[in-house]
């Protein structure tokens, strides 16, 4: 029996019946002429734009982003690990120009609920019936000791992949044998939880292969990091004694940064690399808090069924900017929502209640090339609350333990997870 | 197990029969029940629920072969990396409506 009380064979005979009927997809129908700017080029304006136009192709959508091509941080890890070429991680917006989206490559500077404007660097302004804004995160650097934006030119964050993937990757690549690379991971929330530890891992793969003798030290932000049993399990099989985790609670936080000795000083010690990964803490893209969207917090605050700002209506906000209630800062919980969102917004578009559809995610990480690991959620906004929550009987990690068998199907399931995420945003 | 009683079961079965045939006539449209949920499935198998990577393409596939998959991932009777833990909250609604779904989408060689 089934939970409830469906035998397998009566909710067998109903996915034939339900052949029996006309399965259409039938387009929404919108307000005409209504105009949909959506801010961000990433993961989840991409999926939001695109979806817009397949759910509701007689609404005008137009994407405003930095630049003609997006390189994906997902997968990124890989190109510092020597293991992927940026070329493969980098992608053009050929295909929503084709879905009849409208790219201009000229970012978003301001957005005016008020007037439902957003202006661009060039001065040009946009006038919208729904904004889905999606432009990430900022860095705080102002939240480290004695340091500005230009300290990433020395130690490189590289948490926006790009110019910033290359330089990291080339300094390990120069890296004296038997150095030293500090990661200094932000306490949460941040972009990607397992990136950093997923970035360790890679790195000791290329170091194993050609510079065995060197180190990976995590002077960390918190005491605790996602999968954590999963990749010091990894770690301990794959690279035995080269990446050491200092948790807060060893150092007590950063005092102080000298990027010219590549040294950091925390309160119990100092700890001196030959590359610096300093990764800063972070806070909704200025965009967002410059219009008043993340209240008195960092973040912006939205309702769970809709994805409106709770400070705004008619903007929507989704992705690393967001408080999407359970639901992890990843790419690929930002293209998941991009989706829902553009249902909702399509929804309120045409008079209808937004559907409270479920919603899911899962990240794949990769602690050796054939070694990957995974973590999943399943959420739903409440009925009551609109909060998108994790739903029970659902979600968790990779089974623990020696299954070499399951971390080589993972990591063939992490580049197909790629392949599939990459060609729903990106693919023609 | 125990013997269902016989008009619960008629009741239970009669009202999924109902919504499923609605809301495949209604169109697994842009305002469809479950066109938000379906939407999960294809991020990670591919647009249109056909995979370019190592995900099984599920578009075109038997609606009765997908649904069974789903339920014996749900009732923990087939093993699977991930598959296990996203399927347990969908209700038989769900999974016959995104087997039927699914299996009116045109596949790879269609």
């Amino acid at each position: 029996m089934t939970r409830t009380g469906l035998t397998r064979r009566q909710a067998l005979g109903l996915a034939g019946a339900a052949l029996t009927a006309p399965i259409l997809a039938t387009p929404a129908r919108a307000q005409a002429g209504a105009h949909i700017v959506v801010v961000g080029g990433g993961f989840g304006g991409t999926a939001a734009a695109r979806a817009m136009r397949r759910i509701m192709p007689e609404v005008a959508v137009t994407l405003v982003t930095d630049a003609p091509t997006f390189t994906t941080c997902p997968f990124s890890n890989l190109v510092i690990g020597g293991l992927r070429d940026m070329s493969e991680i980098r992608f053009s917006y050929d295909a929503l120009h084709n879905d009849g989206v409208k790219v201009r490559f000229d970012p978003a500077v301001a957005l005016d609920p008020a007037s439902r404007t957003v202006t661009l660097q060039s001065g040009d302004r946009l006038s919208y019936d729904r904004a889905i804004v999606s432009p990430g995160v900022d860095f705080r650097y102002e939240a480290l000791p004695g340091v500005g934006p230009e300290v990433s030119e020395r130690l490189p964050h590289a948490w926006k992949a790009g110019a910033q993937t290359i330089l990291l990757r080339d300094q390990i690549r120069s890296m004296p044998q038997g150095g030293t690379v500090i990661i200094a991971p932000p306490d949460n929330p941040f972009r990607c939880p397992p990136g950093p530890y997923e970035r360790a891992s890679l790195i000791a793969s290329y170091l194993n292969r050609h510079n065995p003798t060197a180190k990976i030290v995590i002077v960390d932000g918190k005491d605790k990091f996602s999968k954590q049993g999963l990749f010091m399990e990894g770690w301990q099989a794959l690279y035995p004694g080269m990446i050491d985790f200092v948790p807060f609670s060893e150092h007590g936080g950063l005092k102080g940064i000298d990027a010219d000795a590549r040294r950091i000083e925390t309160f119990f010690g100092d700890f001196k690399g030959d590359v610096i990964n300093l990764i800063p803490p972070q806070q909704a893209a200025a965009i967002v808090l410059d219009a008043g969207l993340g209240g008195s917090g960092l973040w912006c605050e939205i309702d769970g069924l809709t994805f409106e700002a709770r400070e705004a209506a008619h903007v929507h906000v989704i992705g690393d900017a967001a408080i999407v209630g359970d639901m992890p800062k990843s790419g690929f919980a930002a293209a998941t929502q991009g989706k829902a969102c553009a249902h909702a917004v399509a929804a309120l578009l045409a008079g209808r209640e937004p559907q409270r559809g479920i919603l899911m995610n899962t990240c794949y990480s990769f602690v050796g090339p054939e070694y990957g690991i995974s973590v999943a959620g399943v959420y739903r906004s409440a009925p009551d609350t609109n909060r998108l929550a994790s739903l029970p009987g659902a979600g968790g990690t990779s089974a623990a333990g020696d299954l070499p068998e399951l971390r080589r199907d993972e990591a063939n399931y992490a580049r197909g997870w790629y392949a599939n995420l990459t060609q729903e945003l990106f693919g023609a | 197990m125990t013997c269902p009683d016989p008009d619960r079961v008629h009741h239970g079965v009669f009202a999924i029969i109902a919504s499923v045939l609605s809301s495949a006539g209604i169109a697994w449209a842009a305002d469809g029940p479950r066109s938000v949920t379906v939407e999960a499935c294809t991020t990670c198998h591919g647009p249109g629920g056909i995979s370019h990577g190592t995900m099984p393409t599920i578009a075109g596939m038997d609606s009765e072969t997908l649904a069974e998959v789903l339920l014996a991932f749900r009732d923990g009777s087939l093993e699977s990396t991930v598959m296990g833990r996203l399927v347990g909250p969908l209700s038989d609604e769900d999974i016959a409506g995104i087997a039927a779904y699914f299996a009116a989408l045109p596949g790879a060689d269609q």
